[in-house]
């Protein structure tokens, strides 16, 4: 315990000022609704004013999902019925305040653990609501950084995450992005890909089961978890969820920033055709990127960010890098981009033909 | 015969009570209350989430035990907190009671 007349006597190096109640309600409120993934809602990259209390709402839905082609099913508990959930972004020294919402229609309590608060299992232990149930959190985001939030609700907490509940908290440093030389980085488009490693229970002949209720597919699943290996593992809730129709856009010349997170497990990001210009695999801000990463690596547990600029049209894949994670069980997704060939950068001299002497 | 061996036998490991169980067994023990319990109920009340007595625990069970099996029949039911009506399973209420005999048994 440090004594208060201490803390007050001495200055710290880096001058951290904690606001009263009475300076905390007087600053400006913004309301945010929040988009689905693997959008993330209009913000600002640099910030234009003061510190603000940012206000967000999200609702628990807990629902039987189609997670692939095969029609595979997760009884799946979401935030805002998504997987991940929604992406918020707010500048550093803003204050979140978030309100829960636990769906009567729902079965189980739920709570949020947000890994850029400070405090009360980051919030777990003040925001547990039953079926019914709504509750109110504010925290300072006061360290910039791309940020895993999760339910955890003691005694099942590992259930909850691998059954859907987990998203990203984005805290843009005020005066935004920058590379190792101070110089500003900045995105035309950001997209947000949550990483699921699923744990589906299979029958005695080897076919995955398909549970009524959420509760029925604890004890099995719970099994199948100890185990660590995946049945699946997938971006966006599903098998090809970004392809096809899902598949990400852009257009040569444009910037996009890349969140990833993986609330559970290890994951490994790569660009086919493509690479992390400024990469913060760690995920936060305040450390310089690296540059040219073909692969990055996201540890179980964390949300990390890659920016690219695209230099040539074409599909290309993003992906676990694990390429049987990718392939075999569903980390892939693609991004579609327009645009004019490079030559300089990739001709094909001559297309593939007869073996000549 | 060695059907209802394997079925104590299973009981007495997983409860950990030996003696027992056995005695449950011989007895009047639906098996389906075990299953049920092991794949539903066994989320909150192994360890005890949102308060839910744990199984194994005399201490909070021996209320609800005192209440008997109509009252505690009424929350596995209906629900109670964050307890959901028939603990957000399908089963029937034979099936339920069952399970909510098997906490009983093992927690007392």
């Amino acid at each position: 315990m440090v004594a208060p007349a201490m803390a007050k006597g001495k200055s710290a190096p880096v001058a951290e000022k904690f606001l009263s109640e009475p300076e905390i309600a007087k600053l400006k409120r913004v309301k945010v609704d929040l988009v689905a993934p693997p959008m993330v809602h209009k913000h600002e990259q640099v910030a234009s004013g003061a510190p603000r209390i940012v206000e967000f709402r999200m609702e628990i839905e807990e629902k039987k999902m189609v997670i692939d082609d095969k029609g595979t099913t997760l009884q799946a508990m979401t935030f805002n019925g998504s997987m991940p959930g929604p992406t918020l972004v707010v500048s550093a020294g803003d204050y979140v305040e978030l309100t829960l919402v636990n769906k009567a229609s729902n079965a189980m309590p739920h709570n949020v653990d947000f890994h850029a608060a400070t405090g009360a299992l980051g919030g777990a232990k003040l925001t547990n609501v039953n079926p019914g149930e709504q509750v109110t959190l504010r925290f300072k985001a006061d360290r910039p950084g791309t940020f895993v939030y999760h339910c955890a609700p003691e005694g099942m907490v590992p259930w909850h995450v691998v059954a859907g509940m987990s998203g990203t908290l984005m805290v843009l440093p005020r005066d935004g992005l920058k590379d190792p030389a101070g110089n500003p980085l900045r995105y035309d488009t950001v997209y947000t890909i949550g990483e699921f490693d699923l744990y589906i229970p299979k029958d005695e002949n080897g076919k995955y089961k398909d549970y009524k209720t959420l509760s029925e597919s604890y004890g099995d699943t719970v099994e199948v978890m100890r185990k660590l290996v995946p049945s699946h593992i997938v971006f966006n809730g599903k098998v090809g969820a970004l392809t096809g129709e899902g598949a990400l856009k852009a257009k040569v010349g444009e910037t996009i920033l890349l969140i990833h997170s993986q609330a559970n497990r290890d994951t490994r990001p790569h660009l086919i055709g493509g690479h992390g210009d400024w990469v913060w695999e760690t995920g936060k801000f305040a450390n310089p990127p690296e540059k040219d990463l073909e692969t990055w690596f996201i540890r179980g547990g964390s949300a990390g960010a890659a920016l690219y600029t695209f230099k040539q049209p074409g599909v290309y894949a993003y992906l676990n890098h694990n390429l049987i994670e990718a392939f075999e069980l569903g980390a892939a997704g693609h991004i579609v981009v327009e645009g004019k060939w490079n030559d300089d950068l990739m001709k094909q001299i001559k297309a593939p033909g007869p073996i000549v002497a | 015969m060695l059907k209802s061996v394997h079925v104590a036998l299973t009981l007495a490991i997983s409860a950990g009570l030996a003696p027992f169980a056995a005695t449950v067994a011989a007895e009047t023990v639906n098996p389906a209350g075990e299953k049920l319990y092991k794949t539903a109920c066994i989320a909150c009340h192994s360890t005890g989430v949102a308060n839910a007595p744990k199984v194994g625990n005399k201490d909070a069970w021996a209320p609800l035990i005192a209440k008997g099996m109509d009252s505690m029949m009424a929350i596995a039911l209906k629900g109670k907190g964050a307890m959901p009506p028939r603990g957000a399973s399908s089963a029937d209420d034979a099936t339920l009671k069952a399970a909510v005999e098997y906490m009983v048994y093992a927690s007392r």
